[in-house]
């Protein structure tokens, strides 16, 4: 992220000149994912938006620490540099003296829910969710926030059963809300919620008809906590969706990123095979202040 | 003989364990090489000053009128991560 994203303009200039940079090892949170290790000296390679939410959290605060915005995870310098756009907005929103804190909310929550609409496709593209957090996201026995379309989701899931790709909790649970007749119980759709961005759907269906992309995940989660104190921010159900462990593997690649050892292949097979990749805990937990629905929570697996 | 066809199937095994990480990357787009990252992590880290306390970023970025960038990360900004 440092190497590939956060030294590079236009995020670069923008945080040197209109932000006070700080940060924090989580290593001892207890939200805080896995990852192999990356030394200053080693190769670095970037991934998509939003993949290892659990070991990074960039967050713009306000000068009095309020919450404006946060990213889960990687992302690139140029849709990085939105978002801080989108943070001095709101810093203005919630430094201006003549609007009321339900006025401040409810802006919030727009320009959280509108600025998904503003992403381009290129940002939509490199936001897609990776295959084994989506294959994480299948796992769960409910249907989580991250899923645009709870019918396929459905499908897919069992899908996997089939496969043998789940475990057989899930399948118990998955045969709980689907009918004999292949239908879906209509109840457990209540736990998704009702998205009335269909220009922006139509785009994203694109890049993935199952899942949101990353780019929407945070936004929604962020419209959920409008102008939140970051001591009372709840990291961990923001960042709750995919693995916890998250390796690009570069400790098998060499100085250029296109060597490969049998000595590190056999390093990196033990390492693997020693670190299982749990569950994140389920998303839940979110309040909305304003009276919006658009969120509801889910039971923890 | 036997022996040897004992071998080629924990070889074989090794290679499948190695190609279906799930946890890896699939589709990595850009590798940079260690030098590039080591110039990018020591211009993040001079041209920039990372506190590592909240509060008193809070205090500076008061006294200046910006925002506060707030990394949390899994290891250092300038070492290990």
């Amino acid at each position: 992220m440092r190497a590939v994203s956060l030294s590079v303009d236009p995020a670069f200039s923008d945080l040197k000149d209109n932000f006070i940079c700080g940060y924090t090892d989580i290593k001892h949170k207890w939200y805080c994912g896995k990852s192999g290790k990356h030394e200053v000296d080693s190769i670095a390679v970037d991934t998509s938006n939003g993949a290892g939410p659990h070991n990074i959290q960039m967050f713009m605060l306000s000068a009095d620490g309020t919450v404006l915005s946060c990213l889960p995870g990687y992302w690139r310098s140029q849709d990085l540099n939105l978002e801080l756009k989108l943070a001095s907005d709101l810093n203005k929103i919630w430094l201006d003296p003549n609007l009321s804190q339900s006025q401040k909310d409810k802006i919030f929550v727009q320009k959280q829910l509108n600025h998904i609409l503003d992403h381009p496709m290129s940002m939509i593209q490199n936001s897609r969710m990776q295959g084994f957090d989506r294959n994480a996201e299948f796992k769960k026995n409910y249907i989580p926030d991250t899923v645009s379309n709870p019918q396929l989701f459905l499908e897919q899931a069992t899908g996997h059963i089939n496969n043998n790709f789940h475990n057989a909790a899930f399948n118990n649970n998955a045969n709980a809300i689907i009918n004999t007749d292949n239908s879906v119980d209509s109840s457990s759709l209540r736990l998704t919620r009702l998205n009335p961005v269909t220009l922006y759907r139509q785009r994203q269906k694109q890049v993935d008809p199952v899942f949101k992309t990353t780019d929407e995940i945070f936004h929604e989660r962020m419209a959920a906590n409008p102008f939140i104190p970051f001591d009372q921010f709840d990291t961990g159900s923001f960042v709750s969706y995919g693995t916890d462990h998250y390796d690009k593997g570069e400790s098998k690649m060499g100085p250029n990123g296109n060597k490969f050892t049998a000595k590190k292949a056999v390093g990196g097979i033990f390492r693997q095979v020693l670190n299982q990749t749990p569950l994140a805990p389920a998303y839940s937990l979110y309040q909305f202040g304003s009276g919006n629905n658009h969120f509801v929570s889910a039971e923890s697996n | 003989m036997h022996k040897f066809k004992i071998f080629q199937i924990i070889f074989l095994i090794i290679i499948c364990f190695e190609f279906t990480d799930l946890n890896s990357v699939n589709a990595a787009k850009q590798v940079l090489s260690t030098g590039i990252v080591e110039e990018r992590v020591k211009d993040l880290t001079t041209q920039i000053h990372w506190y590592k306390n909240l509060k008193e970023a809070e205090a500076v970025a008061k006294t200046q009128n910006k925002m506060i960038f707030w990394v949390q990360m899994l290891g250092d900004i300038d070492g290990g991560t």
